[in-house]
């Protein structure tokens, strides 16, 4: 017996000696490499590039990876199995170029093509949002406070005259976008609920350099509005923004018999109402979607529901209603607004319309974004504008309407 | 009719110990010390096998506890409270019969945790990465239940055969958006067989299954609030699944086997066990609307212990030296969300997994010495003892590659002292321990979301050097009855845990518990 217990305690010993081994079993992580193939408008060479910059964003984690590079051109990003929205930004001295990849299934050693275009800029921002909404100080969800101010960047008179707004089609929340992502059809994104625009002669609604403009969704006092429009009980919100004084509203009553409108504030023009329309907010969900400013030629033939060219029905599932599609070229500015939860990030925008995203810290905290100042030329306040989101604004901002 | 005879049978193993009454037999004094009784005089006492309770040396007792215990402090780990409460109500007993043995007990325990967040499960495995989470802080309420017990049979003196089952169900739930209710199950079953070898040796072998089952609901009363659901991945990676609920159920089966060798003279007796242990927990999520997988847990253990004890007079020496080693993979499900064009529905379908996305080598160990002082009545009087423990654990976290590594130890003493006074006896004993981390380094990324708040606040915790003390005083008193002599007992409890390390976030702070009850042996 003694032998037999001095024959085992070693063996014991040598099990655990043998188990603590260090770094046994850990190569085997699961790791796909994505070959990035990009190429750059026919102005442009590798030589002028200043700066790249290549990033692969899985959908669902939100966990980026950087790309290195192989050759002119050509970068490679390892990631974890997954589905990946690819971006791919170049400087140069005096341009951006952007090109983006929405999802790239990655599930094996495999690669893609993104072609780099001129990212947009326009003399006219945003300057400031606010989506998210509110609460009430009966904690309920207040949804009527929506606004957006509008900033001419530039140095020369502008006119709002024929530019829209509008969401995007594609919610921030959505699981699986069925628009395709061919070249053809990533010229364009499609926009529902409520296109409203201004509607002039060309030079009906100018705005000087240096001056902003606020679009409320309505255009009330919301501080002391009732929260009941059944009753007349009016209670003192202080989680909310005195619109009263908006320079325009979006007026929705044909659509939405409790809507409250201001007679002494304008209205926008409803141009087109694609898809289903949002019965309680104009603008944005509160869990985001892509908002999106742009200036076409002609805003009523442009929007017109018989003008087939810009009403196209989705490429895939069961939705046939058409929907109008705003080309990314007719763009001002456009912003990636998406939800604090993760899921709740798919981006409706692609990088040469927006590179970045941006989202306050939860819905219904009556919190909005303000855009940065990049620098004041001659008593003129320019705003930043890199084409990303989440550069070019303040999030968690305290709604600041400029009226 | 056979159905009903084995649900009898069953019945019976848990009654019998509550329904027999001390025999004569039993000393005053062994069932007053109980515990020491039977640690002192069973190198066997404790192990898995169930066949070793045949040589448990009180032949009957029962005992009723009702206890109160409550603890508050801000040094604890992030993902537990700062301000708990237990009452728990136990039975406990033990029948000898001329040729089976039975022991087993009951618990029933109601608890409060204030304050707390970051882990919604409840039974599910501690080394288990793919916990579900969320940030918001809430108070909790847990019932739990749990009934053990075990017999041993002895048809030969050659032979001996046991069965072991231990069941534990609970709930937690709190009332505040969003509301978790967590509902759990473990269940074991091991029958044991021990063989005697020759006049003093005898080899024990056991194995048995585990069975575990939990599920989590996450829910929101208040219309339009939202929350973050985090689906972890270890280390604090995670998923933030949002919205007004979410749902987890996991399932889990284990596998385990141990061999003893248990060599017994009147004077010296040596136990060596040597398990292997097989486990595998597997998340799903979301209910019946849709089913995503949130990771598979598996842990091959490997473990050894050995007691050796041997009595010169008064004095009975034990030694203990326990090691184990723990080799954890968790298994990551990439998953892609599939809309069906003709229907609009969704699932995940499984496109990829990874086998090594969560690895943790952990080992364990730990050697004890025990010494006790035999009063007259073969008792201890005296009892001292001291202990060492040492945890070793290698984390990696795919594909990013993240570690965290670290290597704590743990010293500790104790003294207890018996006095007789009387019939009865008064019990202080006062121990404490001190930790101390002798290395240590975790790599994330900053971008990673909960770095700061979660992985690096729990790594700086499990790092964390304390020293903590403890004291306890219990009395037993024979209530001497016309049929049979029956004790009644009570307690008073009290520790802390303090920090002594240079964190900040814990400078000055501690942990303090106390607690007691009442007891009733017959």
């Amino acid at each position: 017996m003694k032998k037999f217990l001095l024959s085992i305690l070693p063996l014991v010993a040598l099990l655990f000696m043998g188990a603590c081994t260090p770094g046994d079993g850990n190569d085997g992580a699961k790791v796909y490499k994505l070959t990035v193939n990009t190429s750059l408008p026919e102005a442009y060479s590798w030589d002028d590039v200043t700066s790249e910059n290549v990033i692969a964003r899985n959908q669902l984690t939100g966990v980026e990876f950087a790309a290195y590079k192989m050759s002119a051109g050509v970068y490679v990003v390892e990631v974890e199995p997954g589905e990946y929205n690819v971006n791919a930004l170049f400087e140069t001295a005096d341009m951006n170029l952007s090109g983006q990849k929405m999802n790239v299934s990655v599930y094996n050693e495999s690669s893609i093509s993104i072609s780099a275009e001129e990212s947009l800029t326009s003399p006219l921002v945003i300057k400031e949002f606010y989506s998210a909404m509110c609460k009430t100080p009966a904690n309920k969800n207040y949804m009527y406070d929506q606004f957006v101010e509008i900033y001419n960047n530039s140095a020369f008179t502008q006119y709002l005259d024929n530019c829209l707004l509008a969401r995007t089609e594609i919610a921030a929340n959505t699981k699986t976008v069925l628009w395709g992502s061919t070249p053809e059809e990533m010229k364009a994104v499609a926009v529902s609920s409520y296109v409203a625009g201004w509607v002039g002669n060309g030079k009906t609604y100018p705005i000087e350099p240096g001056q902003s403009i606020v679009v409320a969704f309505q255009a009330q006092n919301h501080t002391i509005m009732s929260d009941d429009p059944a009753t007349e009980e009016i209670e003192v919100n202080p989680n909310t923004v005195d619109l009263s004084k908006a320079d325009y509203e979006i007026d929705i009553t044909e659509y939405k018999s409790t809507y409250v409108a201001n007679p002494d504030v304008p209205n926008l023009t409803i141009v087109a109402k694609p898809g289903t329309q949002s019965v309680n907010f104009a603008v944005l969900p509160a869990f985001g979607a892509g908002l999106v400013l742009a200036k076409v030629d002609n805003i009523e033939t442009y929007c017109d529901v018989n003008n087939e060219a810009n009403w196209v029905a989705k490429p895939e599932g069961t939705d046939v209603n058409p929907y109008l599609m705003i080309r990314y070229k007719d763009i001002q500015d456009a912003i990636n607004v998406v939800c604090v939860t993760e899921t709740q990030r798919t981006c409706a925008l692609p990088a040469q319309v927006d590179a970045g995203m941006i989202y306050t810290s939860a819905m219904y905290n009556g919190m909005g974004f303000t855009r940065k100042v990049k620098e004041t030329v001659n008593g003129r306040v320019v705003y930043q504008d890199t084409n990303n989101s989440a550069e070019d604004f303040e999030p968690e901002a305290k709604p600041t309407p400029g009226f | 009719m056979l159905k009903l005879k084995k649900i009898a049978f069953v019945l019976s193993l848990i009654a019998v110990p509550f329904a027999m009454n001390a025999t004569e037999a039993d000393t005053t004094a062994a069932i007053m010390q109980y515990k020491d009784c039977m640690y002192l005089n069973n190198v066997a006492y404790g192990n898995i096998n169930p066949s070793f309770i045949k040589d448990l040396p009180i032949d009957a007792f029962a005992t009723l506890e009702v206890s109160y215990g409550a603890g508050k402090g801000d040094f604890h780990q992030i993902d537990k409270s700062g301000k708990i409460s237990d009452l728990l109500v136990s039975v406990y007993g033990v029948r000898k019969l001329s040729d089976v043995s039975f022991e087993g007990g009951m618990t029933y325990r109601n608890g409060t945790e204030a304050e707390r967040k970051w882990n919604a499960t409840l039974y599910q495995s501690d080394r288990n990465p793919f916990i579900l989470a969320d940030s918001l802080y809430s108070d909790y309420s847990t019932e739990e239940f749990t009934l053990d017990g075990r017999f041993s049979w002895e048809p030969i003196e050659l032979l001996r055969f046991g069965v072991n089952a231990d069941y534990l169900v609970g709930t937690r739930s709190d009332e505040q958006d969003p509301r978790l209710e967590t509902k759990g199950m473990r269940f074991t079953i091991n029958p044991g067989i021990d063989f005697k070898v020759s006049k003093f040796v005898k080899i024990g072998a056991t194995g048995g299954i585990r069975i575990f089952s939990e599920n989590s609901k996450y829910s929101t009363v208040e219309t339009g609030k939202t929350a973050s659901f985090f689906v972890m991945s270890g280390m604090g990676t995670c998923m933030d699944m949002g919205g007004t609920s979410y749902q987890r159920e996991v399932k889990g089966m284990g596998y385990f086997a141990d061999i003893q060798i248990f060599w017994q003279r009147p004077e010296y007796g040596n136990l060596l066990n040597i398990g292997f242990e097989k486990e595998s927990e597997k998340a799903t999520d979301g209910g019946s609307s849709y089913q995503f997988l949130g990771g598979q847990y598996n842990n091959m253990k490997i473990s050894a212990c050995d007691r050796f004890s041997f009595t010169k007079g008064k004095f009975v020496h034990n030694f203990t030296l326990e090691a184990a080693m723990d080799n954890i993979k968790g298994t990551w499900f990439y998953q892609k969300n599939v809309v069906d064009p003709k229907t609009g529905s969704s699932q995940w379908v499984v496109m990829d997994q990874d086998d090594t996305k969560h690895i943790e080598k952990r080992m364990t160990g730990s050697l004890s010495y025990r010494m006790d002082v035999l009063a007259n009545n073969g008792q201890p009087s005296w009892t001292t003892g001291v202990n060492a423990d040492f945890v070793n654990s290698n984390i990696e976290n795919n594909p990013n590659k993240y570690y965290q590594n670290y290597m704590n130890v743990k010293a500790g003493a104790f003294v207890k002292k018996t006095f007789q006074i009387k019939k009865s006896i008064l019990s202080l004993s006062v121990g404490g321990d001190y930790k101390m981390n002798l290395s240590n380094s975790i790599n994330m990324a900053a971008t990673e979301r909960l770095r700061d708040k979660y992985t690096y606040p729990m790594f700086d915790f499990t790092t964390a050097n304390y020293y903590d003390a403890y004291a306890k005083l219990e009395t037993k008193i024979p209530i001497v009855g016309k049929r049979f002599t029956s004790y009644i007992g009570a307690f008073a409890e009290a520790s802390t845990q303090r920090y002594i390390g240079d964190l900040d976030k814990y400078a000055n702070t501690a942990f303090n518990q106390f607690g007691g009850g009442l007891n009733y042996t017959f």
